[in-house]
Formats: C-alpha cells, sequence, structure tokens
C-alpha cells in the first residue's frame, strides 16, 4: 500500500523481512543435532556400480584383452603357439576355473520400467528399512544416453540389502555440467521381498512435479502408500447430485468430446502451474458465480459453502488428450461438509473431508 | 569418499546456509515446524547424495533440493489435484504469529500479499528478490528458462503490488 510506493521500499522490504524470519540459537542447534545424529545412524553409502561408466567401458576393453590374449595360451592351440606340451594337464582346468568364477553371491534385480514422459539419463534408487536408508544404487546408460520412455534401469541388490519389509525411492538425476545435478524424488512405495525373483516397476508421472513407484505385477505383497488412503469413496445421490454423477460417470482415458457431452461445454480451461499439464475446471453453481483466484487450480471452498457453487470439477489430461487425472470438491448436502473425490493418474481414488476455515 | 569428510563439510554448509533455507522454505509454506522439518531433510539429502554434487554453487544446489522436497511434502499431503488452500498452506487470514509478530506492517503486509499469489509468481520472487540469487540461478533452481524467469518475475512484481494496494487480507481479518 502506501509504504510499496516506491520500487525502491519494496526491495528494501524484500531485504528486511529476509532477515527477520530465522530460528533461535536453540533450534538451530537442536536441527543440527537431529542431522548429525541421522547422519551417524545412516550406514556407509554402498559402492554406485553402474555409474561410472567411464570406468566400466574401460574394464571391459581390458578385460576382452586379456581374454583374447590369455585364451589362446590356455588351449590346446596356445600350446601349440608356445610350442609346450601337455605336461600338466590339470593347469588347463585350474586355470578355467580363473575365467569362470565359481564365488556365487545371492542377488536380487530390480527393474525400474521408464514411464514418464521424458527420457531420463539417470536413476538412482534409494532402499529404506525400518526407516532408514539402507543401500542407494545408481543407474545409466552405459554410453551415457539417457533412457528412453519404455526402456528400463536395472539395479541389483544383495539379499542383505533388499530383504523384508523394504521401501523404495527413484531420483532422478539430471547431470547440469558445473552446477550439480537437479533431484526428483519420487513417491515412496513399500514391499515385503520374500522370493528370489525380480522385482519390477514403472516410474510414473512427469518429472519436476509428480513422480512415483508402481508394482507392474499384481503382487499382493507390494502396497503403495497412497492407496492405504482409499476407503468409503462412495458418493450418494442425497449427498451431491452432481458429485455423484461424476463418480459414476468419468474416467480415466476419457477423450475431450465425451467430457464434453456428459459434463457440457462451460468450463474454464488453463495449464497447470505444478506440471505444465492442460486442465479443465467446471464450476457448478449459480449463473452469477465468479471464480477468485488467478490460479485456476484452487477450489473454491467458500463458495461451496455460502451455496454459490454446488461443486467443483478439475480435469487434467494427458499429452494425447485422454483424461489422466481428476477431482470433484463438493459440499456434502447431508453434514454440510466440505468433500473432495479424486482419481489420480495411477488409478488410486480417495475420498477427503476439507476443513474449512 | 571420506564419511568424516562429507559429515564437516554438511556441518560447514549448515552453519553458513541454516536460516537462509529455513526461511526460504518457511515462505513456500508458511509453517515454522514444518520448515524446521524440511530444513533438516535438506542437509540429511545433501549428505545422501553428496557425491550427485558436482558444481561450486552449494547454495543454489541446497536450494534446489529444498524446493524439491518441499513440492514432495505438498504432494504428499495433498495429492487432490484442487488445491484446497493455495499452495504455500499460508492462510492470510491467519499469520503465524511467533514468526509474522517480529514483522514491521510493511513487512508484514508483503508476507500476506506474497500468500496471494500463484505459485510461479510467488517461486521467482522469493529466489530473486528475497534470496537474491541471480537470474541464471533462479532458472537453474526452478528448472525454467531464464526468460521464463524475467517474465515472471515482472508480471509477479505487477500481480504483488496490485494485492498489496487491494489490502483485502486486512479487511477479511476484521
Amino acid at each position: 500500500m502506501k509504504q510499496f510506493d516506491q520500487l525502491d521500499e519494496l526491495n528494501q522490504t524484500f531485504v528486511s523481512i529476509n532477515h527477520k524470519v530465522k530460528l533461535t540459537e536453540i533450534e538451530k542447534n537442536e536441527v543440527f543435532g537431529e542431522i548429525k545424529k541421522r547422519m551417524n545412524d545412516m550406514p556407509p553409502k554402498p559402492t554406485k556400480n553402474t555409474v561410472q561408466w567411464k570406468y566400466l567401458l574401460a574394464s571391459v576393453a581390458v578385460t576382452l584383452l586379456l581374454v583374447v590374449t590369455v585364451i589362446p595360451i590356455l588351449t590346446n592351440s596356445g600350446k601349440d603357439f608356445l610350442g609346450i606340451n601337455d605336461q600338466n594337464p590339470s593347469n588347463s582346468s585350474s586355470d578355467s576355473n580363473l575365467v569362470v568364477s565359481d564365488a556365487k553371491e545371492e542377488y536380487l534385480v530390480v527393474k525400474i520400467i521408464n514411464n514418464t514422459d521424458v527420457d531420463i539419463p539417470q536413476l538412482e534408487l534409494n532402499v529404506y528399512q525400518n526407516g532408514e536408508l539402507k543401500a542407494t544404487q545408481g543407474s545409466m546408460n552405459a554410453d551415457g544416453s539417457p533412457v528412453e520412455i519404455g526402456d528400463y534401469f536395472e539395479f541389483t541388490f544383495t539379499k542383505e540389502e533388499l530383504t523384508g519389509v523394504t521401501s523404495l525411492e527413484a531420483v532422478i538425476i539430471d547431470p547440469i555440467p558445473n552446477k550439480g545435478r537437479a533431484l526428483f524424488s519420487s513417491e515412496m512405495i513399500t514391499l515385503t521381498v520374500t522370493e528370489d525373483k525380480e522385482y519390477v516397476f514403472e516410474i510414473n508421472g512427469s518429472p519436476k512435479s509428480n513422480v512415483y513407484l508402481q508394482s507392474v505385477e499384481p503382487d499382493i505383497s507390494i502396497e503403495s502408500n497412497k492407496k492405504k488412503e482409499t476407503i468409503n469413496t462412495t458418493i450418494h445421490k442425497k449427498e451431491n447430485e452432481i458429485a455423484a454423477m461424476v463418480q459414476e460417470n468419468v474416467t480415466l482415458g476419457l477423450r475431450k468430446e465425451q467430457v464434453e457431452s456428459l459434463l457440457g461445454k462451460n468450463y474454464h480451461e488453463g495449464i497447470s502451474n505444478m506440471d505444465g499439464r492442460e486442465y479443465w475446471r467446471y464450476d457448478f453453481g449459480n449463473k452469477d458465480y465468479q471464480y477468485p483466484n488467478d490460479d485456476g487450480e484452487i477450489g473454491d471452498t467458500k463458495a461451496l459453502m455460502n451455496g454459490e457453487l454446488q461443486a467443483q470439477v478439475l480435469l487434467y489430461w494427458d499429452k494425447e488428450e485422454n483424461l489422466n487425472a481428476f477431482s470433484v470438491l463438493f459440499q456434502n448436502q447431508k453434514d454440510g461438509k466440505v468433500y473432495i473425490y479424486y482419481v489420480l493418474s495411477d488409478k488410486s481414488s480417495g475420498k477427503s473431508e476439507i476443513q474449512v476455515e | 569418499m571420506d564419511q568424516h569428510y562429507r559429515k564437516e563439510q554438511i556441518g560447514e554448509w549448515y552453519n553458513a546456509y541454516n536460516n537462509d533455507i529455513y526461511n526460504y522454505i518457511y515462505f513456500l509454506i508458511g509453517d515454522h515446524e514444518l520448515a524446521k522439518d524440511v530444513l533438516q531433510d535438506t542437509f540429511l539429502r545433501a549428505y545422501s547424495n553428496f557425491e550427485s554434487f558436482q558444481g561450486d554453487n552449494v547454495r543454489g544446489w541446497l536450494f534446489r533440493i529444498a524446493r524439491n522436497l518441499t513440492i514432495d511434502y505438498i504432494r504428499k499431503k495433498k495429492p487432490l489435484l484442487f488445491l484446497v488452500d493455495s499452495f504455500p498452506i499460508i492462510h492470510a487470514t491467519e499469520p503465524n504469529p511467533e514468526q509474522i509478530a517480529m514483522l514491521n506492517e510493511a513487512e508484514q503486509e508483503l508476507y500476506m500479499g506474497l500468500s496471494k499469489l500463484k505459485r510461479a509468481y510467488r517461486d521467482v520472487i522469493i529466489l530473486r528478490k528475497i534470496k537474491e540469487f541471480s537470474i541464471s540461478e533462479t532458472a537453474d533452481i526452478l528448472g525454467w528458462t531464464e526468460n521464463k524467469v524475467k517474465v515472471n518475475l515482472f508480471r509477479g512484481i505487477k500481480a504483488l503490488r496490485k494485492e498489496l494496494e487491494k489490502g483485502a487480507y486486512r479487511h477479511e481479518t476484521v
């Protein structure tokens, strides 16, 4: 207001507010104490076995060179080449044991298919047990090229690292030369590792916003954290007719024209600030209702409470213009409370009460 | 990488940037306790991903981690698509008493005005104006182009001035 008539004054206030909001010394020490404790509790980070691709390539080249030069020596033709007679037949067998190691360790393989909307240069997988980071492993293509959509990352863990109730978190790492790396973490997925088998997941969503892991197999031992919340979701007509109709008729994968035929053509369209997806918003309410926000993804709970709105529906579209996710905000006519019903792009759904201030 | 060295480095970074990152998170989410939690997680994430830091701009790297963790948190708490209170969780009519009490009138108005802005504007104003990052650094942290930073900053400041002129939050509290 008056204080900000001059831009200089506004700039001064930006600087001063930065210095005012701060932690107390006690709080600083408390937070750091907790950081130190948790750093000490973390096991030493395992060596990444696939990230150093240059070394990997060099190792492969050296191994090939050795195989090419050593094998002829160990074989009969090698002996002929060196002019050595078959004086010690046991050498041959013991040497071949060096080439094909019999040291067998037990491994479990985790594959993560890139089902996001971009190619991913590098993925890191964090393994947590009892809330603590148990192991971290990176994976990328040996030639440094990104793993394309539909292709997969592979991680190999020892049985000791991956056993029992385990939570996995995928971190997309995007190398930016000289500037560090941008990190995008997936939501955590929890599974119970009971068998010696290959575990296959998809990484879904869009980096920089909502990225999550999902099991490819309908394995009952794997639970998405989100799905635990999905209970009692049915909306009855008596609660809210529009919301009940949306729940009954709107499904993921619908085309735009199908949604228009269900809900009409009176919608506001925009681009999501969260992840750049296109969205449509329907405001079902009084004719003179005016949406109050610049940001079209904010629910108008006030209008729902005062009866200006009966329901508000938000729909997100994927690049192929199929319905990717949606939610409906409504007032329950029975208890007067505001609820939201949502269906996310991973097909999980839920209904929650919204606390209206 | 030596664990001891890594811990020492995290300690040094914490001493240098704890307030800087704390109040950045606080401006994003408006919740003191939560901002402390995310601050803690930021340094733990930096510790566990220490090897992935390649550049010389550690402040920008820590801010990027802090921002991503904040968004992760909001995503986890609000997987509902409709944001029912504008991101962040700030309720403009209910300022957090402890943190806001120490602000003078102009600063309180600025804080409230910021909370009314759309996320993109708030993001860029906090980084450019309050945290004083360069355009290039802001673009890196947000994952935007420099042009997008400039455009959103221009529009954001305009929107902020409009909010400050409206003073709507004042009347709502009465």
